[in-house]
């Protein structure tokens, strides 16, 4: 009973932490909170009004919620860049940075599950994935796949920093067959979870666009780019707000992760574009669309270019010495972040159904409430990672600990200030 | 600088071409028995010249085999061994460098071999020469001999260096080596390419072979500079193994995780869908209407590179023996699964439905062989040079003007 008991207040003390910050906390967390609701309310319109609200049509029936999706999952699968240097090749600069990818990744499916659930026209129907209730249809199709690989991952993730954090709480040493099987399971999964989003794709054979081997090695490759990139800006913003301290070295190991993606996914995009082009046959019309525009309809064109030209530069900086510098290396990741969501999201999902079977080139623009839904969403995101990272900083850095609990319990009443911020008072004072 | 009237660098070559053609008894018998194998592969080729490509297994419907094949692994193997010295020039692994030399020996000689491949495959070789500039541009030339020239000025100067004991200045090779890097994945593309533009076979019409070549490249390129580490640190006391062994092994590794996650990509790929019967795949595979002469080809390429697979990530690959079985596997298993994995199915069934077999001929495998055995040459002679050179028993120290500058080389082999 004290297992369960001692595991309630650990909960307790987490969720009492998260309600916990500085005015500037309150600040970008109020913000994020009203742009959710704000996107909970387009939601409710797209519930009442159905997909009609949104820019999809019956030819284009993917649009930003796939697109984003995608993205998502490959950034959810890059944790693993943190994770392989941490286990497997015992990188020192990033040991104690590994959690931040972890959190990452899990913020990023609770993102992924979000945009699938808007993207249904009737989400009750959902429940028919339900074996019993309905039939999940597993070996078969490629979205019963997705569905488990996304829920175990979540799982996994969700399995090995909760340990990881309680024993740092309990200040006890992770016993390692409890962990590491997890860890070495979870790398092979991150993968599989975004070579499985990619075969949603491939396994559509009448898509030509879609249905190619090198689909997947691109997703994986592209991935490893923007997830990376974005966990060297949170890394840099955790740095700035608390008092966690990150070293120059890790965010240099992850720009040579990020430098090498970037490369290998230059490379496919060329095989690609080669494969598509250079035999000039009907299977290149999707192709020709995204890049060039058909008969005049050219909505792609422009987004394309510009993900192109931000990849450009993102490379650019990255092969060159000067992203040694922070201040480059951010506007490589920002532009490498933007770029490749671009070229996952409108360059790869739509153009595979434009022109249709039929030869119908059918535009697709989101709409206003879609875009809101979407933002809504990232907004929520950012909301998940940063409760999970403030609930994390202060265990990690042992000021949320066994010992100080009862001292909390006793003087809790209404108190606002935790004993971890009070740790921080004191250590802010002692450095003056 | 001259001695005796003679320039220094004439009496480099004269030294090296010296070097080359003495040894001890192991040194001669391995020579000659090359040298045999490769007069054998030339007789073969003359028989062909004479008869056409009649001699050879080819036929209208499969018109690349063997020669192919290799030509296609070859360019990897070059292409693979320039690639390794991006780590070593950009992350200044200086205590490396003489693995820079040893990368660009192996691809000169692949490059060599590669050419004689091509020119064994063309049924008129003098028309060879229509692919000249003048005749027609030919963006494949071009990357080739200049990708030939390139390594062959990077070694040399290098040599050179060692030989007059001067350090090698950045300035005049490091540009190359850049240039010869990007040239390496540009040459591996384009034949990548070869068969990608060819629109009608979809078995190679897909973008994904181009980074399966790259990661197979990077497989065999490795295990076969490894072998070739092992045997010279065996018959002369040059052991570079303790520097450069865990860095090629690691490469190999990487590179063979990358290719299996490929290969699954394209079964996967060719197989989930539902549209049309992946036939070409089926015939490689499974077979196709009870023809079914690739599958031992492609069910021992699988194994042997699963067994490499396997030791390379198992703690097992620290073992010297274990890594030379490792590498064998790999090369051998990379080189069926292009040759026979990729070359020969992409053309069956053709394009009305036949199924055509295609088994090299006995006058096809002594060309084969013959230029196998002319390629070991090649590069037996050139590491017969440079390992006294990187030793520094060859050095313009002990070319004492009383011998005309020509000093009489020592025994290195132990």
């Amino acid at each position: 009973m004290t297992v369960v008991r001692n595991y309630l207040l650990f909960l307790r003390r987490c969720l009492r932490v998260a309600f916990a910050g500085d005015w500037r906390y309150y600040a970008w967390m109020g913000v994020l909170t009203a742009i959710t609701l704000a996107g909970l309310h387009a939601y409710a319109e797209q519930l009442a009004g159905g997909l009609a609200t949104t820019g999809m049509t019956d030819q284009v029936s993917w649009g930003i919620y796939i697109a984003n999706f995608t993205f998502l999952v490959g950034v959810a699968a890059a944790a693993v860049m943190l994770v392989i240097p941490v286990y497997i090749y015992r990188n020192r600069h990033l040991s104690d940075l590994v959690v931040f990818g972890e959190l990452l990744a899990v913020a990023a499916i609770l993102m992924c599950l979000a945009f699938v659930t808007v993207d249904l026209g009737r989400p009750d129907r959902a429940a028919y994935m339900v074996p019993g209730f309905g039939k999940l249809n597993f070996p078969g199709s490629m979205l019963a796949w997705d569905v488990v690989v996304l829920a175990g991952y979540l799982l996994l993730n969700a399995h090995i920093i909760g340990y990881l954090l309680y024993c740092r709480y309990q200040n006890w040493t992770p016993r390692r067959w409890f962990y590491i099987p997890f860890v070495f399971v979870a790398i092979v999964w991150a993968i599989s979870i975004h070579t499985v989003t990619a075969f949603l794709f491939v396994g559509l054979g009448g898509r030509d666009f879609w249905s190619q081997a090198i689909v997947g090695p691109r997703f994986i490759a592209s991935a490893f780019v923007a997830g990376p990139a974005l966990i060297i800006l949170a890394l840099q913003v955790i740095r700035r707000v608390s008092t966690y301290v990150v070293p120059d070295e890790a965010l240099l190991t992850l720009r040579s992760i990020v430098q090498v993606a970037m490369l290998i996914n230059a490379f496919l995009l060329i095989n690609e574009v080669f494969k598509k082009f250079y035999t000039d046959t009907a299977h290149g019309a999707s192709a020709e669309y995204l890049y060039f525009g058909i008969n005049g309809h050219d909505a792609l064109v422009p987004w394309i270019w510009t993900a192109i030209a931000l990849n450009i530069v993102a490379l650019a900086i990255l092969v060159l010495p000067v992203s040694k510098s922070l201040r480059y290396l951010n506007t490589a990741c920002a532009c490498a972040i933007v770029g490749i969501w671009i070229e996952k999201g409108m360059g790869l999902v739509v153009p595979g159904f434009v022109p249709t079977p039929l030869g119908e080139v059918v535009e697709y623009m989101p709409t206003w409430n879609e875009t809101l839904i979407s933002f809504a969403i990232w907004a929520f995101g950012l909301l998940a990672f940063t409760v999970l990272l403030r609930i994390s900083i202060p265990i990690l850095q042992g000021s949320i600990n066994k010992e100080n609990e009862r001292a909390e319990i006793r003087g809790s009443g209404r108190s606002v200030r935790t004993p971890e911020t009070r740790a921080l008072h004191v250590q802010t004072e002692e450095e003056k | 600088m001259a001695r005796n009237g003679i320039p220094a660098w004439l009496v480099f070559a004269g030294r090296c071409l010296r070097a080359g053609a003495t040894g001890d008894w192991r040194y001669y018998a391995w020579i000659g028995a090359l040298g045999a194998v490769t007069i054998l592969g030339l007789n073969a080729y003359a028989n062909q010249a004479v008869a056409g490509l009649a001699t050879t297994g080819l036929q209208d419907q499969v018109p690349w085999g063997i020669y192919i094949a290799n030509f296609t692994f070859l360019l990897g193997i070059a292409g693979a061994a320039v690639i390794l010295v991006i780590p070593v020039s950009m992350y200044i692994k200086r205590n490396l460098q003489d693995l820079v030399i040893f990368c660009a020996l192996l691809a000169v000689t692949a490059i060599v071999m590669a050419l004689a491949f091509v020119v064994v495959d063309l049924g008129r070789p003098d028309r060879f020469a229509h692919i000249f500039p003048g005749w027609v541009p030919s963006l494949r030339v071009i990357v080739l001999a200049g990708y030939l020239l390139l390594n062959l000025h990077i070694v040399v100067y290098l040599l050179y260096c060692h030989y007059r004991n001067r350090r090698p200045s950045a300035a005049f090779y490091i540009p190359f080596v850049l240039i010869a890097v990007v040239w390496a994945i540009t040459l591996h593309t384009a034949t990548a390419f070869l068969f990608l533009g060819l629109g009608e076979t979809i078995f190679w019409n897909q973008a994904i072979i181009g980074p399966r070549f790259i990661t197979a490249a990077f497989v065999a390129g490795p295990a076969l500079l490894l072998l070739a580490l092992q045997v010279t640190q065996w018959v002369a006391s040059y052991d570079l193994r303790e520097r450069a062994l865990p860095f090629l092994r690691m490469i190999m590794l990487v590179a063979m995780v990358f290719s299996v996650f490929l290969l699954l990509n394209e079964v996967l790929r060719n197989y989930f869908r539902s549209t049309g019967q992946p036939f070409e795949i089926d015939y490689l595979y499974f077979g196709l209407n009870g023809f079914r002469p690739l599958i031992p080809w492609i069910v021992t390429a699988v194994g042997l590179n699963l067994i490499a697979l396997i030791i390379l990530v198992l703690p097992a690959h620290r073992s010297r023996a274990l890594i030379n079985v490792a590498c064998i596997c790999a090369v051998v298993g990379i080189w069926i699964e292009k040759a026979m994995g990729l070359v020969v199915p992409g053309f069956i069934p053709t394009p009305l439905g036949e199924i055509m077999v295609y088994t090299p001929t006995w006058n096809e495998a002594f060309i084969w062989f013959g230029i196998w055995a002319f390629g070991l040459l090649i590069f037996t002679f050139s590491l017969r040079v440079t390992i006294p050179i990187l030793q520094g028993t060859l050095s313009i120290a002990d070319s004492t003007p009383g011998e005309a500058g020509i000093a009489a080389p020592r025994p290195h082999f132990t």
